[in-house]
């Protein structure tokens, strides 16, 4: 509360569909977003498909259908490598926000290799589904 | 990494081999028409090398076939006639081209009296009672995999892609050996229902089985005026119920051949005829019946007028129709087979043509149009509102439930606590048959109204305990990967039919320490039900996919109640089915949604 994180409309979390690149073999379930008063972050799990070369995610972007763009950062476990048929866990963090949230963002998350996985329809207000 | 073998085009020339064109494409091979020295045959190429990429082991089912061929020499079984490597390094394997019909394109075509449908099942008994003297199954077989030659009528079976014999490795990691749901024997569901935990237990295919495939063949013919045509049917498999006889649902059946059929597909598989030598001479003794009934056409000719193009977006559309053709494989189904809803959840539609509508409680299932909210569902079980029963006895609708002994006038369980009002426990027009059966056995029963949607639930105290205290997963607060159904690859995207039994299984390549800690490769979610939510969703789904697991076996612990939820965008939904990705997360809950 102190830091301003946090304010009285406290966090608030929508669904995050799951989302499937066959071309670049990169593809994510169904996960959560929150957001809380400054920040906004999508927790998602990554999936490189057996067969690829290993993926790092190393940073993400929302994309507004209106438009607005948020840069994010990308957190996750150990050196966030992802190996050929394993998953990780991928935060991405988004720092600020525009005044005008309540949309539908297209989150891009960019790794090594120039691969890069889209997933669409993130919302920050609504319940689950 | 595995070599997919691209489609060949006419020309291609395979070590002497031209190729004419693609007869068929499965999961296991794809089968040219070729040519050498201007004679017609059928070149079946494996999928991929003997590598250690071939999961599906296409290259030994290949080599196996063959072997198994090389042992066979009958007139009603189709013949090898050479085999070697492409340059890509695929085994394949050369057969007879046989130039025919499959039986169901026969029976429109030709709308055979009973005497000719016998006619053939004599040959099919007699080819049959010569590959079991020698040990070996077919264990595939249905109307697609018998073709009827243009030149001379001789039926010929084909694909032996699944079969198997005395000696054979099994090809089959698990469960039951590939083939098709339909025309499984109902021994083998409930061999499942019975393992579902045994990750290693398979089924042990019998001579009962093949018989009962031959009988559903058989009762197909009789009683199916377009056999060919894609719609639901009824289930010939259900564990309790046998369908209705043939020659009740048509009655130009023959009595005795009715009789003979309802032997064949007999619950009891020791009340089937013995094997297939038996099975034969009481085929052949039909045959020699004179009566006026064996020489009339089993339906008439105005009712099995070639019906229209199938409508596009059938899930279970398979090669095209109304053609002669030639050898196919089996596998082509493979997709389709999962919509050939398996036995237990298959609806039972009365078939269009049938002259005397069975009476209730065997109405027909009324199958849920896609994207139509489901009003007139009413809740015949209420699944989602407590876990399925562990241990026998307890009301539920775990596959555990679905017993052979279950009395169909078992009352129905008492409901448990909703967590909210909903649609719930609204079901006054249920005949009574339906309200004492397990979701399952009702969607089998062909009950109206089943249940497709979720209910809302709340978890039970005991198993929210269970999820915090011996697991220590963080209800309502994390997600655990899964491949929903492990009879299914985690890169497919399977039919999932409302009232589905699945076990779901954490896949390999978890590298979350928390994952890993409290759930992690291997943990089995069992008793798992699939739901459908046929409603578009924001996004432009055509619906949802809703599974809930009530048990967990975490490695290393005790099988413990859950409440486990997976809840999936649907890329397709069709009838009471829809199509899903077979990976995703799910979560603990205390109460859904």
């Amino acid at each position: 509360m102190l830091l301003g994180y946090v304010d009285e409309k406290g966090v608030r979390r929508g669904a995050v569909r799951p989302a499937k690149d066959d071309a670049l073999g990169l593809e994510s379930g169904q996960g959560s977003s929150y957001r809380g008063a400054t920040w906004a972050l999508v927790d998602v799990v990554i999936v490189n498909s057996a067969g690829q070369q290993p993926w790092t995610p190393r940073e993400a972007i929302f994309r507004g259908k209106r438009g607005a763009t948020l840069p994010a950062r990308v957190v996750t476990v150990g050196n966030g490598e992802i190996a050929p048929g394993a998953s990780l866990r991928v935060l991405a963090v988004a720092d600020t926000l525009p005044a005008s949230v309540g949309e539908v963002f297209a989150l891009e998350v960019r790794g090594s290799g120039g691969r890069s996985l889209v997933i669409p329809g993130v919302r920050f207000t609504e319940g689950d589904q | 990494m595995t070599l997919n073998l691209i489609r060949l085009p006419s020309g291609t020339v395979i070590d002497g081999w031209h190729v004419v064109k693609e007869l068929g494409n499965g999961g296991f091979a794809v089968v040219y028409l070729v040519e050498k020295n201007g004679k017609p045959h059928a070149l079946k190429l494996a999928r991929h090398r003997d590598a250690s990429g071939d999961e599906k082991k296409t290259h030994a089912r290949v080599v196996q076939e063959l072997a198994i061929l090389l042992t066979l020499s009958h007139p009603n079984i189709v013949s090898p006639r050479g085999f070697g490597y492409a340059e890509t390094g695929n085994v394949f394997l050369v057969l007879d081209y046989v130039d025919g019909w499959t039986l169901g394109e026969w029976k429109e075509r030709k709308h055979p009296t009973a005497h000719e449908i016998l006619s053939v099942f004599v040959k099919l008994a007699s080819a049959l009672a010569y590959m079991h003297s020698k040990g070996i199954l077919h264990r595939d077989l249905k109307l697609e995999n018998v073709l009827i030659r243009k030149s001379d009528g001789e039926p010929v079976i084909i694909d032996y892609s699944c079969a198997t014999h005395g000696h054979a490795d099994e090809l089959t990691d698990e469960g039951l050996p590939p083939g098709t749901d339909r025309f499984r024997a109902p021994e083998q569901f409930r061999f499942l229902r019975a393992h579902l935990d045994e990750h290693r237990a398979r089924y042990a295919f019998q001579v009962a089985d093949e018989i009962f495939a031959l009988g559903a063949m058989l009762y197909e013919l009789l009683t199916d005026a377009r056999p060919t045509q894609h719609r639901d049917r009824f289930t010939l498999n259900h564990p309790i119920a046998a369908p209705l006889a043939a020659r009740v649902v048509n009655p130009r059946v023959p009595a005795a051949l009715s009789d003979l059929v309802e032997s064949m597909l007999s619950r009891d598989p020791t009340r089937r005829p013995v094997d297939t030598e038996v099975l034969r001479r009481e085929l052949a003794e039909l045959l020699e019946d004179p009566g006026a009934d064996y020489t009339a056409p089993v339906h008439p000719p105005s009712e099995q007028r070639q019906p229209e193009p199938a409508e596009g977006g059938a899930p279970a559309a398979l090669a095209p129709k109304g053609k002669p053709r030639s050898l196919r494989l089996g596998q082509l189904a493979a997709g389709a087979a999962v919509v050939v809803l398996a036995a237990v959840v298959a609806l039972w539609n009365v078939p269009q043509e049938a002259p005397t509508p069975p009476a209730e409680p065997h109405v027909a299932a009324r199958a849920v149009p896609p994207n139509v909210p489901s009003a007139p569902l009413k809740t015949v079980s209420p699944d989602m509102s407590a876990p399925a029963p562990m241990f026998p006895g307890d009301a539920g609708t775990a596959p555990a439930a679905v017993q052979e002994d279950v009395s169909v006038k078992t009352q129905r369980p008492e409901a448990p606590k909703q967590a909210r009002a909903g649609r719930a426990q609204t079901a006054p027009t249920l005949p009574d048959v339906c309200k004492g059966l397990p979701l399952v056995a009702a969607l089998a029963m062909g009950c109206p109204g089943v249940q497709v949607r979720p209910e809302p639930f709340t978890c039970p105290a005991g198993a929210q305990e269970a999820m915090r205290d011996e697991l220590h997963w963080r209800v309502d607060g994390e997600r655990f990967q899964l491949v929903i159904d492990d009879r299914k690859g985690r890169e497919e995207d399977p039919w999932f039919p409302a009232g589905a039994d699945v076990v779901g299984v954490v896949p390999k390549g978890v590298t979350d320490p928390r994952h890993l800690q409290v759930a992690p490769p291997g943990t089995r979610f069992l008793g798992g039900k699939v739901y459908l939510i046929p409603e578009k969703t924001r996004d432009g789904d055509p619906g949802r996919v809703v599974v809930k697991y009530d048990r967990v076996k975490v490695p290393g612990k005790d099988e413990l109640p859950v409440c486990f939820v997976v809840d999936l965008p649907a890329e397709a939904v069709k009838d009471t089915a829809a199509k899903s990705r077979n990976w995703g997360t799910g979560k603990p809950v205390s109460e859904w949604p």
